[in-house]
């Protein structure tokens, strides 16, 4: 069987699907991917099934040498990447062989990126997932000399594909709702939640984003340590020194701070992608707006592979040729023995 | 700022986020609230209602992550009352499930029992003798995979956490504060005293099932030496009871 072997990896990766559902009662992170869409983007690409497993590269990429030959496709935060040195389009699919060389690497946009097997990963399975959870040893561990395995036996899928580049990166407005613990707030700090501007930091990991408040800090809530109530990914937590921070994926299931509000599930995409230093303002909704966005964000995730396109194009509307010209790959007819 | 509720304000149901809601039982812990928080588990367990991903008791709450594409928030809401409703005191008993669990309190295992007994003024077999002289209950799991809140200690035991965080507790750690234990089942940051370890751990990775311990299960301590630490077997606590 073919595989992509990893040579080396210039940031954070794990293995994620779609996470854990149903052990957040033992103590088990939901995990999954961070960009869920750019996870189901992929896999239209690669016409996957819907929780198949991703590589997700966090600030970095690697480099990946081939064995056999296999059809993979790339999404979420654009990268620039090449295949035996010549530059590639990102969020398409592409076919590699025996000893080639893929390159990813300088991020281009957002923060989170996928790399796609035809059928997804096929690495350990636990508690129902293949999403790795470094801390409590869920999941294999990508890391240098891993090899990527594919769960399906065919391997060569349609290359050629593209998905253009979805309109959540950099975005401006994340809207959010109120929660149990909004009334332990001030009401002043609340009103300036949604009028005052945050700034995403550069500390976060899979289990939160640390956000700034630009100009002003909310109330610290002292005397207030809660006894642990569950968390839900997008809860905006204010420690005891007024530090704020969005859970996400990896977050622990339950947890003593007070939580101000919570960002809406269609919109934790925005968040995944936020880079850090982007300005952002909150914009508070009703729970039934927030659940019309949520079936209207599902609907635009079942129907992504309708937005696939061919890569070739009218050369005379291209100007950037040259990195839509990988196709000249396609018919290096070497013989297979990996495979 | 929130007026101080009474118990009688409680049960009390909130939306979190946009596809959960959660249902508080009281302020803070009481072997009451938290009886409350898993008899409401085991009720709209058995419901199986087929709008409800998930539920996670916790230690005053309890979280119903429902699918939005089955039902609207206000309906689940509703219905979720109803049962709150019709939820008698103790109508559904189930056996309690008890453990005896080993720990040794022996010198590398405890690096912070010096400190405890320093801080309360127990001499260390005397917080030892407390620690496995009650009955404590398994408030819920959370944090970390198969980490138990037990409750509640001797009021000897009502230490504040420590400042540092920095200390790691390994798998099976036994840690206290605020009159309560935590019995951990993989590596964590700690601010709690550590004081002894468990060859028990409450998760494995490798074999079904993945956790030996359930909300509302009850523990009970009892010492053991570095030796027996270090040569005997337990596993077979693990076919104490069925596999869930």
């Amino acid at each position: 069987m073919a595989t992509i072997e990893i040579l080396a990896l210039f940031g954070s990766a794990t293995i994620q699907d779609k996470g854990r559902i149903g052990f957040q009662r033992y103590g088990v992170p939901r995990g999954g991917a961070m960009d869920l869409y750019a996870l189901a983007e992929g896999q239209a690409l690669l016409q996957n099934e819907p929780n198949s497993a991703a590589l997700e590269m966090q600030f970095g990429g690697g480099t990946f040498k081939v064995h056999g030959t296999m059809t993979l496709a790339t999404s979420g935060g654009q990268m620039e990447i090449y295949l035996d040195n010549k530059p590639i389009p990102w969020n398409s699919s592409f076919t590699v062989y025996k000893n080639q060389i893929l390159q990813i690497k300088k991020n281009i946009s957002g923060v989170y990126s996928y790399l796609h097997l035809p059928g997804g990963i096929a690495s350990t399975k636990i508690l129902e997932s293949r999403s790795t959870h470094f801390p409590s040893g869920l999941g294999d561990v990508p890391k240098i000399g891993y090899h990527l395995r594919s769960t399906s036996k065919e391997q060569i899928r349609q290359e050629g594909l593209f998905l253009p580049p979805a309109g959540y990166y950099s975005s401006k407005t994340i809207n959010i709702v109120h929660g149990p613990h909004s009334a332990l707030f001030n009401k002043k700090d609340l009103e300036l939640l949604t009028q005052k501007k945050f700034q995403m930091s550069s500390s976060r990991n899979r289990m939160g984003a640390k956000i700034i408040p630009l100009g002003w800090n909310i109330s610290a809530q002292t005397g207030k340590t809660l006894v642990s109530d569950p968390i839900v990914p997008g809860d905006i937590q204010v420690a005891a020194d007024g530090t704020t921070a969005i859970l996400l994926s990896d977050s622990q299931p339950t947890g003593g701070y007070p939580r101000i509000a919570s960002v809406i599930t269609s919109d934790l995409f925005k968040i995944a992608q936020l880079q850090p230093g982007e300005e952002f303002y909150f914009k508070l909704i009703d729970r039934i707006e927030a659940q019309m966005k949520f079936k209207q964000k599902t609907r635009e995730m079942e129907h992504i592979a309708k937005a696939l396109k061919p890569l070739i194009r009218d050369p005379g509307e291209v100007r950037d040729l040259l990195s839509y010209n990988f196709i000249s790959g396609v018919t290096r007819g070497e013989a297979d023995d990996d495979y | 700022m929130a007026s101080v509720k009474s118990i009688s304000d409680y049960p009390i149901i909130h939306t979190i986020g946009d596809q959960a809601l959660m249902v508080m039982f009281g302020d803070g812990y009481s072997k009451q609230v938290n009886s409350k928080v898993l008899e409401f588990d085991r009720k709209l367990s058995q419901a199986d209602f087929c709008w409800i991903v998930e539920i996670v008791p916790a230690i005053r709450s309890l979280l119903v992550t429902i699918d939005p594409l089955c039902i609207e928030m206000q309906k689940a809401e509703h219905l979720i009352r109803e049962q709150i409703n019709t939820q008698q005191e103790s109508s559904i008993k189930t056996a309690t499930r008890r453990f005896n669990i080993p720990v040794c309190y022996g010198s590398q295992y405890s690096p912070d029992l010096e400190h405890v007994s320093l801080q309360t003024g127990v001499n260390k077999e005397k917080l030892i003798e407390l620690h496995c002289s009650c009955d404590l209950s398994v408030a819920c799991l959370g944090f970390s995979p198969g980490l138990a809140y037990l409750a509640e200690l001797p009021e000897e035991f009502d230490l504040p956490r420590k400042v540092s965080y920095n200390a790691t507790a390994l798998p099976g750690s036994v840690l206290v504060a605020n009159r309560q234990t935590v019995f951990t089942a993989t590596a964590i940051p700690t601010g709690w005293s550590i004081i002894g370890r468990s060859p028990v751990i409450g998760f494995r990775l490798n074999q079904s099932p993945h956790f030996l311990f359930q909300p509302g299960d009850e523990i009970r301590f009892y010492p053991i030496t570095e030796e027996q630490f270090q040569t005997s077997n337990y596993d077979k606590i693990w076919d104490t009871y069925g596999h869930y």
